[in-house]
């Protein structure tokens, strides 16, 4: 018998990576995540065509689907249609539908416009690019190819709402349970503080702040620098729902046996009270997440988010915010579902992980 | 328990102060005032330069040019004696604005909160009890997709589809006959069918998180030594989940509930600006904008205010459901 | 027991939102009169001329009422047409159904015509304004509208005490006028100087007239002079707003008798005692009521329209951008209304505005030397702006003012109008690099051209984001791309709306964007002449204002167009100031372009329900200053039918 593998002799982080492996939905969201993060993090490779540059021949073209077959058989190759253009009389609006008689063969790797890897290696290969317009989920009204628009703009997205979130999290479980453990003042304390920061609304914060940061700093700069500030405030929710378990657990048995047993007040923090709130906590962090992103889309909505030509999931959500687009451009509301895929699996992924951290669960 | 409370209200006297200024104080860091937006709206409409005169005058008379203390002194003076100013934009007392609207904002607030937590609760302590079962995995499916949709985009969809398929235009509270009419039945009628989209929308994010919560509080209760204890003394399983576990769990829910308040009042500030909703929250959205100081600054207070009763509320009926935590 | 409380508190609730409603009379629709179009008034007024509380519609009329000719034919009484505003302050509203002044400027915006007034006279070198009003005018309570109410507007001009102020308009170096009422139904202003253009501000827009027109017998009661009850003029302002006080006698075609529903809908009525008839002798308006919303976000507004319950638009629909247009022709059978395309009369839209009062003496030196600015003229994507903005509907041009405006009617001016249309409006990259190349802006290590101080050429390119003006800031980005082809640095930097306005007032900017959108020189200069503390000349325009105290000279081909403004001012012939500011056009030919143009001469979609009539078909909606649609007659809109019962 192995004594290293035995359940018996394996930590608690062994034992919680051992649960997170057996689910097995948990570990598929991880997947997804983990696939969205490297198509950000190389986003120049995976689009197609540039994110910023307006093309005026192809505006608001729909999703080009791709065929295996066409007017001269089957290919194994997919073939993109080509398009045909079409003015309305009246409003000289120019549609577009797909030309039969024409097609292009996706090529795996091709060339398309330059860029740098990594910011430094200069290259001009994407994973995919194609003889003629090849704009799989349509384009914008600059002609703007949409899904090189939201890969680009994953990027930012995904970034943001990750550092927002550490840093409220790390602010909130320790005043949280600081205020909950030691009662008395300090807990009175942290309470007003955070009944004063949670008292504001936090539109009229946004406001003031966008306002008063420098014109001259670059939008990523703005955003992050509000996005920091933001999750600065918003880590009241989750230092109230640590104060209250830990004001339940406080009192609890094991605690209580564990304080006569002399241990320390640090011991028993990291040791009997952090642990029940583990899952607590990770709830919270990958409801905040989403929490977020989708704050990134509210403002943008208002107009204090990431500023052209930088693109954001939130910007080409905003953009999409119209009558016109939901009744005669619909794909261009198609940023709705990464985002709300994103969130998905954060958040299955962070009930895998809060059921994985707790061990001593049925 | 009543020094508990008595103790948290004296201590709300001074939060509120601090409150009231720090908000007045924010609503000036953006340069400029009102005054300056109206002079640039002016003359983005008329091209009008002469006006400026004028408004020098109006800025004399609102105390625009006094340091900022001064204003919030005025302000404060006033409001004391139940005169929270006037608002440059409407140009009538922020009083009479707020009180218009604020049957509205309750109405809806109210009525999502409440179709927020009697939806989520069943449905969490439901889906707790039945763990990893095919129901369970459908309804988390629904809680994502609900807590993860970008709600103002979902309330644009929504009234254009409803427009569009069946040809009801569903925008505001009430339809065009009703909107001035006395109260009858029919404009209550009216009101309702007009309330289930905004209602419905504003409870999305709230309801799927809500009911995730709920389920993880659950199932972290279900799994106390106490609750093996409980089932071990031969108590009915219905007996335990919710005389027992329910309590216990819906205690994080509750001091949520306290938090929520504030959003009462805002009313999901983005979704009734789309939607066209005669309440407090786009009224507060557009006075930042405008740099309408006094409206905006009562508004702010209002929001803490009722923020402050609502954690105290939350305190306090945490303390009922768990007595442990009651002796403080 | 706790849903007890909930629902007493819902009761509560309930009775709260159920007070504070003015309740209007009943609305019962006017049915066609029995005698058809021999009626002379409305039904309306007709039943209450009946029961006693109205005098007959002889007295009502003045002795000389203005006759208004129907675009298509004389319209039946009766109905209530449905609008749409954004702002409580119904500017919007007021530009189209609030506009009641002593002249009128025409519909077709070549000048001006009598309105309250029946004549105006200068004398003495421009320096005295004779107007002569009509005989019998009414306030809409009955009351006579004289001079004396001129007069009681002017001395709250003087009273230090109320928020008033000459206006502008009234003072000529530095001194403002005087104005005489020798009798009921004369006013004489008296200026320090010659002043040709007061009578075009009599006119313009719906603000002047709107301040002008106060009912003295009414407002007297409020004066803290002759009712000592009131210590300032506080209550005064109050009533005297006329968008909140229903009680407030007016000129105007229509009344405000109510505003409902948490503020956000206001209801008009009929003015009894208006000034109008058609060309039958019938009284107008033909309308009875008029009843608008309050919506403040876009969307709505289009998801309004396109149900069909807005009855007429005029300038919501093409505030941002044409994008909606194609929603607007698909679904007007659906909607049961018609489009009419008016024209924006924009000259750009919008026009790139170069800071020629950089602080910056470097930048400012590059800014002013013409090759610059031809230079990233050339470079502007028309044709790419023209499709994306405007679906190709407007025409590619330089930054010019209106093609309507009457500066240009003469043979001479149309020829030179289409020159300046053209000039300097091609889109040739390698043009506008050899002029940079020429001024000896050499490029960088990293192709960016260098500064003759040996910095980066980088412009910040300030624009409202894109939520607050997704148009401009569209424009602003296509066009950055371009410059960057031209190795110039482009930042746009988006500041909050009222911000940019400081920016550019203060002189805090490098290069802007502007609607350009102008009829008139002579009461709105700026585009042409650096005289005002705006547009490309905040810090010169400020000097010219203030008189020389603040702001910096101007010098150059500033100077020569300040003086030809002053020039103009005080020539009495009207023909030879068109000719005037011929000149100065040709300046701008020779030492400019001053602002880039984009594209302009643009459509105005109006939306017209189909059971309205009457409605133009063309128009110049942009400026706000020649007082459109105000000055196309809605009094003589009818409807059908009623148009939409309730």
């Amino acid at each position: 018998m192995s004594k290293k593998t035995d359940v018996a002799y394996l930590n608690y982080r062994q034992l919680v990576w051992r649960r997170l492996r057996k689910n097995r939905l948990g570990m598929f969201c991880a997947a997804v995540l983990l696939v969205f993060y490297v198509i950000a993090g190389f986003a120049e490779f995976f689009a197609p065509y540039d994110y910023a540059e307006p093309n005026i021949t192809y505006r608001y073209v729909p999703p080009q689907v791709l065929r295996f077959r066409d007017s001269e058989g089957f290919h194994i190759r997919p073939r993109v249609m080509a398009l045909k253009e079409k003015a309305d009389p009246v409003t000289k609006e120019i549609a577009y539908t797909t030309d039969p008689s024409r097609s292009y063969p996706v090529r795996f790797f091709a060339r398309g416009y330059s860029y740098k890897l990594l910011g430094i290696f200069p290259s001009n290969i994407h994973l995919i690019g194609s003889d003629g317009p090849m704009y799989l989920l349509g384009t914008d009204r600059m002609g703007r190819d949409l899904l090189s628009r939201m890969i680009h703009g994953a990027r930012v997205s995904l970034t943001v709402g990750l550092i927002g979130v550490m840093l409220s999290i790390l602010i909130g479980s320790l005043l949280g349970t600081a205020s909950g453990y030691a009662g008395g003042w300090i807990d009175v304390g942290i309470q007003r503080l955070i009944e004063l920061l949670s008292a504001f609304p936090s539109i009229p914060l946004w406001m003031a702040l966008a306002a008063a940061l420098p014109p001259t700093w670059s939008s990523v700069q703005v955003y992050i620098g509000i996005t920091v500030i933001l999750s600065l405030l918003g880590w009241g929710g989750l230092a109230r729902q640590v104060r209250g378990r830990v004001l339940s657990l406080r009192e609890a048995d094991y605690v209580l046996a564990a304080r006569s047993a002399g241990a320390g007040h640090f011991h028993i923090i990291r040791k009997c009270l952090l642990p029940p709130c583990y899952g607590h906590i990770i709830v919270m962090a990958t409801l905040a997440i989403p929490g977020m992103i989708l704050g990134e889309t509210a403002l943008s909505f208002l107009g204090l988010g990431i500023r052209p030509p930088m693109t954001s999931w939130g910007v080409l959500l905003e953009e999409a915010q119209r009558v016109t687009v939901v009744l005669q451009y619909p794909w261009l509301l198609i940023p709705a579902i990464p985002v709300v895929l994103v969130v998905i699996c954060f958040n299955f992924l962070g009930d895998a992980l809060r059921d994985a951290a707790d061990p001593y669960s049925a | 328990m009543t020094n508990m409370i008595i103790r948290r209200l004296l201590l709300a006297v001074p939060t509120l102060i601090v409150i009231s200024m720090v908000s007045f104080f924010i609503i000036q860091l953006a340069p400029g005032d009102f005054l300056t937006q109206k002079i640039a709206e002016l003359e983005q409409r008329y091209g009008d330069a002469s006006s400026l005169a004028r408004v020098q005058e109006l800025r004399e008379r609102y105390g625009l040019d006094k340091p900022v203390y001064v204003q919030y002194g005025k302000w404060v003076w006033g409001a004391i004696h139940g005169n929270f100013g006037e608002s440059f934009r409407y140009e009538r007392e922020v009083s009479e604005l707020i009180w218009e609207r604020i049957g509205y904002t309750l109405v809806l607030s109210i009525g999502t909160l409440i179709f927020i937590y009697v939806v989520s609760i069943p449905l969490g302590i439901y889906s707790a009890t039945h763990n990893r079962s095919l129901p369970d995995r459908i309804l988390m499916l629904l809680c994502f997709l609900g807590m993860s949709m970008p709600t103002f985009l979902v309330a644009l969809t929504v009234i254009v589809v409803v427009f569009n398929t069946l040809g009801i235009p569903l925008f505001g509270l009430f339809s065009m006959q009703y909107e001035s009419a006395p109260w009858s039945w029919a404009k209550f009628v009216d009101l309702l069918k007009h309330l289930w989209i905004p209602v419905v929308v504003m409870s999305l994010n709230g309801a799927g998180g809500l009911v995730r919560i709920m389920r993880a509080n659950m199932l972290d209760v279900l799994g106390e030594p106490f609750v093996l204890a409980a089932r071990a003394k031969g108590l009915s399983e219905r007996a335990v989940v919710y005389r027992h576990a329910a309590r216990i769990a819906v205690n994080p829910v509750i001091s949520i509930l306290g938090m929520s308040l504030p959003s009462i009042v805002s009313g999901e500030t983005i979704i009734a600006i789309v939607l066209g909703l005669p309440t407090i929250g786009p009224l507060l959205f557009q006075s930042l904008q405008d740099q309408d100081m006094y409206l905006a600054g009562t508004l702010i207070l209002m929001t803490s205010t009722l923020l402050i009763i609502g954690n105290l509320l939350a305190d306090i009926v945490l303390a009922w459901a768990d007595p442990r935590i009651r002796y403080e | 027991m706790r849903f007890g409380y909930f629902l007493l508190v819902l009761c509560v609730i309930m009775a709260a939102s159920c007070s504070r409603q003015n309740t209007t009379a009943p609305y019962k629709p006017s049915s066609e009169f029995p005698n058809g179009l021999n009626a002379k008034e409305s039904p309306m007024l007709a039943e209450l001329v009946r029961k006693g509380e109205l005098p007959p519609f002889e007295s009502r009329l003045p002795a000389e009422p203005l006759v208004v000719k129907p675009f298509e034919r004389p319209g039946v009484y009766g109905g209530m047409l449905y609008m749409i505003h954004d702002s409580p302050d119904l500017a919007i509203l007021k530009i189209a159904i609030g506009y009641a002044p002593l002249l009128r400027w025409r519909s077709d915006s070549n000048g001006v015509e009598p309105g309250l007034a029946k004549s105006y006279e200068y004398r003495d070198g421009g320096r005295t304004l004779i107007i002569k009003l009509r005989k019998g005018l009414k306030w809409s309570d009955g009351y006579p509208y004289t001079s004396a109410d001129f007069k009681f507007y002017y001395d709250l001009c003087l009273d230090s005490r109320y928020k008033l102020r000459p206006p502008g308009w009234c003072i000529v170096n530095g001194r403002p006028m005087t104005v005489e009422t020798p009798d009921p139904l004369t006013i004489v202003m008296h200026f320090a100087g010659p002043n040709y253009f007061a009578h075009l501000q009599l006119a313009t827009g719906f603000w002047n007239p709107e301040e002008y027109n106060i009912p003295k017998h009414y407002m007297i009661k409020f004066h803290p002079d002759y009712n000592h009850r009131y210590k300032d003029f506080t209550e005064f302002d109050r009533k005297n707003l006329t968008h909140l006080n229903p009680n407030r006698p007016t000129m105007c075609p229509w009344r405000l008798v109510s505003i409902e529903s948490a503020g956000s809908k206001v209801v008009f009525e009929r003015n009894p005692y208006y000034y109008m008839t058609d060309t039958l002798g019938r009284q107008l308006p033909y309308i009875d009521r008029i009843e608008s919303t309050l919506i403040r976000d876009s969307q709505l507004r289009v998801l309004r329209m396109l149900a069909g319950e807005v009855d007429v638009e005029f300038r919501l629909i093409s505030l941002t951008d044409l994008t909606d247009l194609g929603l607007y022709m698909k679904g007007r059978s659906r909607g049961g209304y018609r489009i009419k395309l008016w024209q924006e009369g924009g000259g750009a839209m919008s026009a790139v505005v170069p800071n020629w009062d950089q602080k910056d003496p470097v930048l400012r030196r590059i800014i002013r030397d013409k090759r610059f600015r031809r230079a990233l003229s050339y470079a502007v994507p028309r044709e790419k702006i023209n499709l994306v903005v405007y679906r190709g509907m407007a025409v590619p041009q330089n930054s010019v003012i209106s093609a309507q405006s009457w500066h240009f009617r003469s043979p001479e001016g149309k020829r030179l109008y289409e020159q300046w249309r053209r000039a300097f409006s091609e889109y040739d990259i390698a043009r506008a690099n050899a002029l940079l190349d020429e001024m000896g802006l050499k490029r960088g290590a990293d192709g960016y051209r260098m500064r003759p101080d040996g910095r980066r050429l980088t412009l910040v390119f300030m624009v409202g984001s894109a939520s607050y003006s997704r148009r401009e800031n569209d424009e602003a980005v296509m066009i950055a791309n371009e410059w960057e082809k031209l190795g110039i640095k482009v930042i746009i930097s988006t500041p909050p709306g009222p911000e940019i306005a400081n920016r550019i007032r203060q002189g805090d900017y490098d290069i802007t964007m502007i609607g350009e959108s102008e009829m008139d020189l002579f009461t709105y200069p700026a585009w042409v002449f650096p005289v005002t503390n705006e547009y490309w000349h905040p810090l010169t325009g400020k000097w010219y204002e203030t008189g020389g105290k603040q702001g910096t000279p101007p010098d150059g081909p500033a100077e020569e167009l300040v003086d030809i403004f002053m020039r103009i001012k005080s020539e009495p012939d009207l023909e030879k100031c068109h000719k005037l500011v011929l000149d100065a056009i040709r300046l701008h030919l020779r030492e400019g372009p001053f602002t880039i143009g984009t594209v302009g001469g643009s459509p105005a979609p109006v939306l017209v329900k189909n059971y309205l009539h009457n409605v133009p078909n063309t128009g110049v909606l942009g400026p706000w200053a020649v007082s459109q649609p105000a000055a196309s007659y809605p009094e003589q809109f009818y409807l059908e039918n009623g148009g939409r019962q309730r």
